[in-house]
C-alpha cells in the first residue's frame, strides 16, 4: 500500500514537472496575473494529484490543461463582472486571418518579440484566446479543446477562427503604433 | 466557395484526407483562399515559436510542497480514522487480544512438549494409577525383576528398588519408582524420551547431571536424549549424584 502510493505520487511528479511551464503558461494567459497564475497552476497540481488514480492514461498534458482551464472557468470567470466578448457570438461571421490591405507576414512577424505577441494576444477575448492558446501554444487537438473548454467541436472551430482574426489585427496595430509597419502597407 | 473554419481545420490537420485533399484543390483556383492559409499558417507558426518562455521552476517547488502538505494530511485523516476505530471497539479489540494471548500461551505450554515446572511434574506424577502386581510372590519378584531389568538393565547392590506407577506426562511414558539404600528412601522416575525439568541448573563438576527441587526436596536430573532419570530425596545434591552413578540406566 504504502509502495503503492509512492511509486503514484513519483509518477505524477514526474509527469506533472514537464508539463508545469504550460499548467503555468496557460494560466498566466487566461489570469494576466502572475499572482493569480501560480495560484490557478498550483490548486490544479493539488487536483490533478487527487485525481491521479482516475487519469485514464492517454495524454497527461491534455488532461492537465483540462483542469486549469477548467479551474479557470469556474473560479475567475465568476468573479468577473459585464459580458465576455467572447461569449457574445461565437457563431457570428468568420472574418478573414489575412489582412485586407495585405500586409505581407514578414514586416508583422519577423520584428515580433515574444512580449508584443503576449500582449496581443491579451488583446483577444478570453473564450476565443483560450481557443488560441491551446490549440496553436500548447498543440491540443480540436476534441481535446472541446472537452477541455466544455463546448462542441464546431465552437472550437469557429473560436479558433475568430481568435486568430483578432489577434492577426491587433498584432498589425501594435507594429503600426510601434513604426515598423505602416498603415496601408505594400510589399 | 471555401467555408473559413475549413481552411483553418485544414492548416490544424483537422480534416479527413478526403477534405484536405479537395480543399487542397480549391486552393489552387483561389489565391484569396491560398492567402488566407499562408497567413493562418504563419500565425500558428507565430505562436508556437515566439511566445514567451514561462519561468516555472520556483512556482513548480512550491507545488511540491503543497502535494507534501497534501500527503502528510491524507495520512493524518488516515491515522484519526484508525484512531477513530480503535476507540469505538477498543473493548472489544481487548477482549479478542486477551483471547488470542491465552490461545497462543496454551498452544505454546502443549507445543513445549519436553519442558515441564517441577510442580506439574510432581502434580502430574502423583495422579498416576498404582501398578497392581501379580498376587502371588513368585510373581512379583519376576515381575519386578523384569520391569527394573528393562529399565536399569542391571540393579545396584545396595539399592532396592520397586516400581510404583506409571503414567504419562507431556506425551512421554513415566515410571515411577520407589527405592532404598542404607541412608534411606529414594523417589526415582524413569522418562521415555527427554524431558527438561524447569528449574534445574547444571551440577558443578558434573556435566551430565543437573540439580534443582521436587516437591521440596533436592533432585538429579540426568538424560542421554533418549530417556531422563530424575532421583529425588531429602539429601544433599552431592548424595543424589552418588546413587545416580550407581545407577547404569
Amino acid at each position: 500500500m504504502l509502495f503503492r502510493k509512492r511509486d503514484l505520487r513519483e509518477s505524477f511528479e514526474r509527469q506533472a514537472e514537464k508539463v508545469f511551464p504550460s499548467v503555468l503558461g496557460t494560466a498566466l494567459r487566461l489570469t494576466r496575473s502572475r499572482e493569480d497564475a501560480e495560484d490557478l497552476a498550483q490548486e490544479a497540481i493539488v487536483r490533478a494529484y487527487d485525481a491521479y488514480e482516475r487519469f485514464d492514461g492517454t495524454n497527461f498534458k491534455a488532461w492537465m490543461l483540462r483542469i486549469v482551464t477548467n479551474l479557470y472557468i469556474n473560479r475567475y470567470r465568476q468573479r468577473q463582472r459585464g459580458p465576455q466578448l467572447g461569449s457574445l457570438e461565437d457563431e457570428g461571421a468568420i472574418e478573414p486571418v489575412s489582412s485586407e490591405t495585405e500586409t505581407p507576414d514578414r514586416l508583422l512577424f519577423d520584428n515580433a518579440i515574444g512580449a508584443e505577441i503576449e500582449e496581443a494576444l491579451a488583446k483577444v477575448p478570453e473564450d476565443f484566446r483560450m481557443a488560441v492558446i491551446l490549440s496553436d501554444i500548447e498543440g491540443l487537438s480540436y476534441q481535446e479543446i472541446a472537452d477541455a473548454t466544455d463546448v462542441p467541436i464546431g465552437t472550437v472551430r469557429s473560436r479558433l477562427a475568430r481568435g486568430r482574426s483578432i489577434l492577426r489585427k491587433a498584432l498589425e496595430t501594435y507594429a503600426i503604433k510601434e513604426g515598423y509597419l505602416k498603415q496601408g502597407a505594400d510589399e | 466557395m471555401i467555408d473559413p473554419m475549413d481552411l483553418h481545420a485544414f492548416v490544424d490537420g483537422e480534416l479527413s484526407p478526403e477534405q484536405a485533399s479537395s480543399v487542397r484543390m480549391s486552393l489552387e483556383g483561389s489565391p484569396h483562399a491560398a492567402r488566407e492559409v499562408e497567413a493562418i499558417r504563419n500565425l500558428k507558426g507565430l505562436l508556437g515559436q515566439k511566445t514567451e518562455s514561462i519561468s516555472s521552476q520556483e512556482s513548480w517547488q512550491s507545488c511540491v510542497k503543497r502535494l507534501d502538505e497534501l500527503d502528510r494530511a491524507k495520512e493524518g485523516a488516515k491515522a484519526k480514522r484508525i484512531e477513530s476505530v480503535v476507540g469505538r471497539f477498543a473493548p472489544v479489540m481487548c477482549v479478542a487480544l486477551l483471547a488470542c494471548i491465552l490461545a497462543v500461551g496454551r498452544y505454546s505450554s502443549s507445543g513445549n512438549k519436553g519442558i515441564v515446572t517441577g510442580q506439574s511434574f510432581s502434580e502430574t506424577v502423583g495422579g498416576f494409577s498404582q501398578i497392581h502386581p501379580p498376587k502371588s510372590a513368585e510373581n512379583i519378584e519376576r515381575w519386578e525383576h523384569n520391569l527394573i531389568k528393562e529399565s536399569f538393565r542391571s540393579t545396584p547392590e545396595n539399592l532396592t528398588i520397586r516400581p510404583v506407577r506409571r503414567g504419562v506426562v507431556n506425551d512421554l511414558l513415566v515410571m515411577e519408582f520407589s527405592a532404598r539404600d542404607p541412608i534411606g528412601d529414594l523417589k526415582i522416575f524413569l522418562i521415555q524420551g527427554p524431558l527438561t525439568l524447569e528449574g534445574t541448573q547444571p551440577m558443578a563438576g558434573q556435566p551430565d547431571l543437573k540439580v534443582g527441587t521436587l516437591k521440596g526436596m533436592n533432585c538429579i536430573v540426568r538424560g542421554d536424549g533418549q530417556s531422563t532419570t530424575i532421583i529425588v530425596a531429602d539429601r544433599s545434591a552431592e548424595d543424589l549424584a552418588k546413587v545416580a552413578a550407581q545407577l547404569k540406566i
